[in-house]
């Protein structure tokens, strides 16, 4: 049986690969658009902190999504799906190996917003002023929006994960009238859940910092559980309709 | 002899459409069978069966097991490298099967790659068909296991190297594993054949023994199959 670090091995690999090249991108296009306005209006303090960051939110939309694509690749190539081991173990691997590879990303994103902020001369400390919070709730601030963040990619991926296997098991038996159908409502069904879940998202995000400042921790580690055990429920969903009816892609 | 694969009653529609039913194969071990066929009749569904890649109804055994999960670590299937990008070096391929197949022998590749003339330091979107091939030849059978399926390995590629292939079939089969060839060319690997499996009307229509095929019939296993067709030889 193929054993779990020699799967995450060769699953990592190229997702690593992958995220290597979206660093470099972004940090070229910081770059970039410093030298840009260098050349034109000059750079202004706090230019170089908030290039970094607006780089980054698209930075971490496109990791999310590739990364999306490289955990979806999995179910239907017989190249994973062959593999002597259980559907059980293949998921949550192939999951497992996402979430590193996002995590990755993430700290480097972390260390160019502290790159950003020293050669900014401190800027961020500047704007914001004296903190009204302490150090202590500052860092469980920022820990819980963390792991509030990660729980969502989650349960983004699970979702994601769950239309698919759906697709995918319904048109291998339904005839294409029905395919056509099913596709329709689950299709609507998803944009409802996006909009959702984006609306929740913001929502949970605006509510972080009083939710801590408030003494709230409680709240929020049931909010995190909250989704954790939706995304969970779904794995186990996609574990099942994996082993029961996914086939991969015909030679 | 232990039977390497049992199927019992194996049935499998895809959208509405049967494609195989009523399938009864018993395979010993230490054989290279013949899966043969026309264009669409089933031949690589029943493979992919086999491996679990496809799910169809009745039961199937490799080994003695029934679970597909469990099949899969004794049985080798020629796939077509879909989980690789087109610039996967063929080398880093084999890194890939080394790592995540305990039973791949790493020196045994090495031995059909000199063997089949394979440059591992190009990159999959560089290969020929035929070259493609001899790679996926070449991956599937450094692994060591019991049952080994080889879907139409010589289609589309020159007749040297399918003499090459079928040099290396010969070479590197472990004595007591089976080897199932599937194809609707059958003039080139019919002397290498121990028994045939024809599959005709949606199922395992003629499973003989090559050698009771010339006796029983007076003919060669490319006339046999042909007459199966033309209707002209009635299978029991």
């Amino acid at each position: 049986m193929t054993s779990f670090g020699a799967l995450f091995k060769v699953m990592s690999r190229g997702r690593f690969r992958i995220m290597n090249w979206l660093i470099v991108g972004d940090f070229a296009l910081v770059i970039a658009t410093m030298m840009w306005a260098f050349a034109t209006d000059g750079i202004q303090a706090g230019d170089i902190f908030w290039t970094t960051v607006a780089w980054s939110i698209l930075a971490f939309i496109l990791a999310f999504i590739l990364l999306a694509i490289q955990t979806e690749r999995v179910y239907t190539r017989d190249t994973y799906r062959l593999l002597p081991l259980g559907e059980t173990k293949l998921y949550l691997t192939d999951l497992a190996a996402s979430l590193i590879m996002f995590i990755y990303f993430g700290v480097i994103q972390l260390v160019m917003y502290a790159v950003a902020e020293a050669i900014d001369n401190r800027y961020l400390m500047k704007f914001f002023g004296e903190p009204s919070i302490t150090t202590g709730q500052a860092i469980k601030g920022v820990v819980g929006f963390v792991i509030l963040g990660l729980a969502f990619v989650i349960l983004c991926w699970t979702t994601v994960s769950l239309v698919h296997l759906v697709i995918s098991a319904t048109n291998n038996f339904l005839p294409n009238t029905s395919r056509r159908l099913i596709n329709f409502i689950l299709y609507v069904v998803v944009i409802f859940l996006v909009v959702r879940i984006t609306a929740f998202l913001f929502h949970e995000f605006n509510n972080v910092g009083q939710l801590i400042a408030g003494g709230g921790t409680t709240q929020l580690l049931i909010n995190i559980v909250g989704v954790l055990v939706v995304a969970a429920v779904e794995a186990i969903l996609n574990i099942l309709i994996l082993k029961k009816w996914v086939e991969t892609i015909p030679n | 002899m232990t039977n390497v694969l049992a199927i019992d009653q194996l049935g499998y529609k895809h959208n509405f459409k049967t494609i195989l039913h009523d399938v009864d194969l018993t395979l010993e071990a230490g054989k290279i069978v013949g899966l043969l066929g026309e264009n669409g009749a089933g031949k690589t569904t029943l493979m992919r069966l086999i491996t679990g890649s496809a799910k169809g109804t009745g039961t199937i055994a490799v080994c003695g097991d029934t679970q597909a999960a469990h099949h899969r670590s004794h049985v080798s299937f020629t796939e077509q490298l879909r989980g690789f990008t087109a610039n996967t070096r063929v080398d880093r391929v084999a890194d890939f099967y080394r790592t995540v197949y305990p039973d791949f022998d790493g020196a045994r590749f090495e031995e059909l790659v000199t063997f089949l003339q394979i440059d591992t330091s190009l990159k999959l979107a560089a290969l020929s068909k035929g070259m493609k091939e001899k790679v996926i030849i070449a991956l599937t059978l450094a692994r060591q296991v019991n049952l080994y399926l080889l879907d139409e390995p010589f289609s589309g590629i020159d007749s040297m190297s399918r003499k090459r292939i079928i040099s290396s079939i010969i070479k590197w089969k472990p004595d007591d594993a089976t080897m199932v060839i599937s194809d609707h060319y059958v003039s080139e690997i019919a002397p290498i054949l121990d028994e045939i499996v024809v599959v005709k009307d949606q199922t395992v229509y003629a499973h003989k023994e090559s050698d009771a095929v010339r006796e029983e019939f007076g003919m060669g296993i490319e006339a046999y199959y042909e007459s199966l067709y033309e209707g002209s030889v009635q299978h029991d």
